[in-house]
Parts: C-alpha cells; structure tokens; sequence
C-alpha cells in the first residue's frame, strides 16, 4: 500500500495535469472558432468558383489530349496521395483516423499495380506514414511556423503540385483530410482535385440552359488555363481550413474527457487517501487502548 | 435613374463587397469592359488593375484587383478574385514589389508572355 505522503504527491500532480488539459480546452475552443470563422469565410469563394468552373467547363470539349488539370491525360499509373494533418499532437483521433484512410488507399492501389507518391502536409501524418511507407514520401510541407492559414500557405503548396504534375510526376492527385462536421466528430474525407471531378448534377436543366448563352473572352480554353490552378489552390485551401477546423475540435473534445478522466482519477485517489488516513488512525487509536490496558 | 444590378466581389478571406451599382468598369484581359444592367451574360479573365464601381448611391468606388474572373448573368455580377484591395489603401511599395515578384519568376515560366503582360499591366497604373 502507497503510503500518505505517496498518495498526497499523485493527487498534486494529477490535479496539475487537469489544469493543463483544461487550459489546453480552453485554447482549442478559441483557436476552434477562428478557424470555423475562416472556413466559413472562404465558402463563398469556393462556391462560387465551382460555379463558374461548371458554367465553362460543361459547355466545354477537350479538343487535344494533352495533360491538363481538367481532364487529365489519358495515363493512369502514378497516383499522388496528399495527406493534410496537423503540427502538434493531444487531439485524440485526428491524425491516426486521416492516416488510416490513406494506409488502405495505398494497400488499395498497390494492388491494382499503381505507383503510388505520398506528400504530407503536417508533421504528425508524416510521422505515422514514415514508419511503413517512408520510401513513398515525395515530400513534407512543415506548416509549423504558419499560425493561422492564409490563402498564400494553399497557394504555395498548389504550386508546388501543378509543376509536379506538369512535369509528369504523377496522373492522378487525390487528397485526403478530416472534414468538420461537429466538435465531436471529423470524417476523414478523400477528394479527388486533379483531374478536376465534374459534378454530378449535370441533369440540373435551368443552369445547363443558361450556361448556353455565356460569352466568353478570351476564348474559354484561355481563360480554364488560368481558372483551373486557381480553382485547385481553392480546393486545398478549403481542406487545409477544414483540417485545421476539425484539429482543434478533436484537440477541444480530447482535452476534454482528459480532464473528465482527471477528475475522476482525484475523485478515487481522494477517497483512497481518506480512507487510508483513517485506517492509520484507528490504528493508532487501537494501539494506545491496547496499549492503556495492558497496564 | 439607371437602372442598377447586383454585384458582389469574392476572394478566398472574405466577401469583399455586396452592394448595387449602376456601373462597373473591370480590366480584363482583353481590354477593359463596362457593364451596365442587362448586359449580355459573359465570363472573362481579368488583368492587374482598377475595378470602378459605381453605386445605386451615387458613390463611387475603385478597387484593385491582381488577378481574378468576372463573370455577369441575369444581372448579377461575380466578381472573383484572389486579392482585392481598396485605391487609397494601396501603396507604391506594394505595387513596386509585386512587379519585382513578377520579373524574378519572367526569367523562369514557360508562359513569360503573360507574366510579361501582367508587368505591364501594373507598370500602367497610376495611383
């Protein structure tokens, strides 16, 4: 049995690592709403952007088949797999779910006899990627010193990306992230951005009718040429803010039962200290009446 | 009274703008172009350069614009763009070292005469 003064010292430091973990909440829940502030201001411009790509590209027909962003070139072999974790650990589930959606892709791929490349966005995917497919890793992009995402931080990574791919290193791009549904819950999401997925309601009649009379200028291939490395920055600039969101949701709801286990744990240990102390003393007692009788 | 429309003006942080205007001058690629109510539905490109709005009230706005689309249909005009950045806020230093920008990355695109027309393009603007 521990003795008392065993005892003291684990409900102290308990106790301190419940005011860590409730600090730690308590940061998350602010950095939580920034970054669902930012996420949703960056919806317009994603919406947006998608519309305008569907009005050129529905009416639009590849004419050559060289490589391009919005409908790929005819090959198949290399598949780029971005994956978007976070800088920092203590967010329960966050990495690990995001990573093991990539680990069964690759399982996946490799055996429809594709090449697979990783790029790794964030320290802590990368860690728990190297361990087994280290030599699949093209890249790490340390955001570390980036405290809050600007559509500069995507723009660099999309670049980097493009010229990959205009250099043929790979066919296909397809990204993986946590989306944010709730503060309890991030689905790992796979998106495919290169090439750029058409969307599915192409039945939709009044947009496909008024799309017929767009002029264009210059010509709509000059203008998808430029629309397209732009609307791809977009796509990862959305999955680094839903990234960031969902980390700092999974940090916030980890930190949490983190501190619910703490008290818990000093809620037990307390009582085993009482208990402890009294036994010591009705020993005591016992021993001073055995003690006086015996006289 | 002319007739006014609906534009709004979209980067990648924010909602730049949402507002009526009875006329908006863009710069696009191909030259600039006015928009009045009921223009014919068009998507374009847009160069470096001044965005003039002019409000249902009267005022009138300029906003500058490094790269972007317009696109204009059934009186809505979308403007989107990945900076913008009102007249009086702009400086020299700014527009000096996006030109400076620009020329380091001349030397090395594949695509050096559109970067060179974007120099140009802000080279021309005179604040």
């Amino acid at each position: 049995m521990p003795s008392l003064d065993d005892l003291k010292k684990r409900i102290a430091s308990v106790k301190s690592t419940q005011k860590i973990t409730k600090a730690m909440k308590m940061v998350a829940a602010a950095k939580l709403r920034k970054a669902q502030e930012a996420a949703e201001q960056s919806r317009p411009y994603a919406d947006n952007m998608e519309n305008l790509m569907d009005s050129i590209s529905r009416g639009y027909i590849q004419t050559d088949s060289s490589r391009n962003l919005l409908t790929g070139n005819d090959e198949d072999k290399t598949i780029l797999l971005v994956l978007f974790t976070s800088e920092r650990g203590l967010c329960g589930g966050f990495n690990s779910q995001v990573s093991k959606t990539l680990r069964e892709k690759i399982i996946e791929l490799q055996n429809q006899n594709k090449t697979v490349k990783v790029l790794c966005v964030g320290k802590k995917g990368y860690d728990i990627i190297k361990r087994q497919y280290g030599d699949l890793i093209v890249e790490m992009i340390d955001l570390s010193s980036v405290k809050s995402i600007q559509y500069e931080d995507a723009k660099n990574i999309s670049d980097k990306i493009i010229k990959m791919y205009f250099d043929a290193e790979f066919d296909r791009c397809l990204i993986f992230y946590n989306k944010f549904k709730s503060v309890i819950s991030q689905i790992p999401t796979e998106q495919q951005v290169i090439p750029a997925e058409k969307s599915q309601d192409e039945t939709n009649e009044d947009q496909s009718k008024d799309n017929s009379f767009f002029e264009f200028e210059p010509n709509e291939k000059e203008i998808l040429e430029e629309l397209l490395p732009l609307n791809f920055a977009i796509q990862i600039f959305k999955a680094l803010l839903e990234s960031s969101a969902s980390e700092q949701g999974a940090r916030m709801s980890a930190m949490d039962n983190a501190s619910r286990n703490a008290s818990d744990m000093i809620d037990s240990l307390t009582l085993f200290y009482n208990r402890s102390r009294q036994a010591v003393i009705t020993k005591e007692l016992i021993e001073i009446i055995s003690g006086a009788e015996a006289v | 009274m002319s007739e006014i429309f609906r534009i709004k003006l979209v980067t990648p942080s924010n909602v730049f703008l949402e507002a009526n205007a009875s006329l908006v001058t863009v710069p696009a690629t191909e030259g600039d172009i006015g928009f009045l109510a009921n223009h014919v539905s068009f998507i374009s490109s847009i160069r470096p350069g001044f965005i003039s709005i002019k409000l249902d009230n009267g005022e009138n706005k300029e906003v500058y614009i490094s790269e972007g689309f317009v696109q204009f249909s059934e009186n809505n005009l979308l403007v989107i763009a990945v900076e913008l950045i009102e007249k009086q806020d702009l400086s020299d230093d700014f527009v000096n070292k996006k030109i400076a920008d620009l020329e380091s990355i001349l030397s090395s695109a594949d695509n050096n005469i559109k970067v060179q027309s974007k120099i140009d393009s802000l080279k021309a603007l005179s604040l």
